[in-house]
């Protein structure tokens, strides 16, 4: 048994996965539980946010809420492009897309902070 | 017809500016690509869950003894979810580039800087409920 999985020459039909090691369906999962830690963290927000009607303090929550369904259709768009960037040997590199997501994430770290620094 | 990007003129924006990510050495095998998308992954959601952790200190659990403790517990797993989340960019950005020019993938000192946080706030952590256990008892 080889360590890594060669990538299969030959004509391949569209639909073929890529490799035998099933990279782009593992990293499609990595997004997907991305966006499900985005709703849990969501959610939390939300329920610290005090709950006594609209307020700017359920801003995080809420944004939190939208990314985590925006990345989980975006994560589909994702391996279907990949897949097809790969097939035509084009860069298989997704900068800006990450660069979205770490400051993203990093909003969310301060707003969470600024809650808790205000929570009482 | 846009001037080329001034590489190496020092002193001037373009020297502090490094070519894109694109243009660098030559593309690598996409698994390896697609490994490193992963491992910025794996830290985004680390950094999730230590802002999750942090916000069900300060609202989820009973108040300690000691006044702000649940704030303090808070606070630095959210500080240290900040660190994560801003580095994040730039690591897998670095071992990008490494893999595009064939070097070494670069050291991080973040998962030691991780471990040593997470060990200090457990113990923070303990010392607060024993002294609360303490205070309850006595």
């Amino acid at each position: 048994v080889s360590g890594a999985a060669p990538v299969p020459d030959g004509p391949l039909d569209n639909e073929e996965v890529l490799d035998r090691g099933l990279q782009n369906e593992r990293t499609y999962l990595s997004w997907q539980r991305t966006g499900l830690s985005y709703a849990a963290v969501g959610a939390l927000l939300l329920h610290g946010s005090g709950g006594r009607g609209l307020s700017v303090r359920m801003v995080p929550g809420m944004l939190a809420l939208v990314a985590a369904a925006t990345l989980m259709l975006r994560a589909y768009l994702h391996y279907r492009g990949t897949h097809h960037r790969v097939r035509q040997d084009l860069p298989a590199v997704a900068p800006r897309l990450i660069a979205g997501v770490a400051a993203l994430t990093a909003g969310l770290a301060l707003g969470g902070l600024v809650l808790q620094v205000t929570w009482r | 017809m846009q001037p080329e990007p001034a590489q190496g003129q020092p002193g001037g924006p373009a020297a502090r500016r490094r070519p894109p990510l694109r243009e660098v050495g030559e593309e690598p095998d996409y698994r390896f690509t697609l490994a490193n998308e992963r491992t910025f992954l794996a830290w985004i959601r680390t950094a999730l869950a230590l802002l999750a952790a942090g916000v069900a200190v300060v609202q989820l659990i009973p108040q300690f003894g000691i006044p702000y403790g649940r704030h303090v517990l808070g606070v630095a797993l959210s500080v240290l979810s900040l660190i994560v989340a801003l580095t994040s960019y730039a690591r897998w950005e670095h071992s990008e580039r490494a893999m595009r020019l064939n070097q070494p993938l670069p050291h991080s000192r973040l998962p030691q800087l991780l471990g040593w946080g997470l060990a200090v706030i457990s113990i923070v952590a303990m010392a607060l409920v024993l002294i609360s256990a303490g205070q309850a008892g006595g």
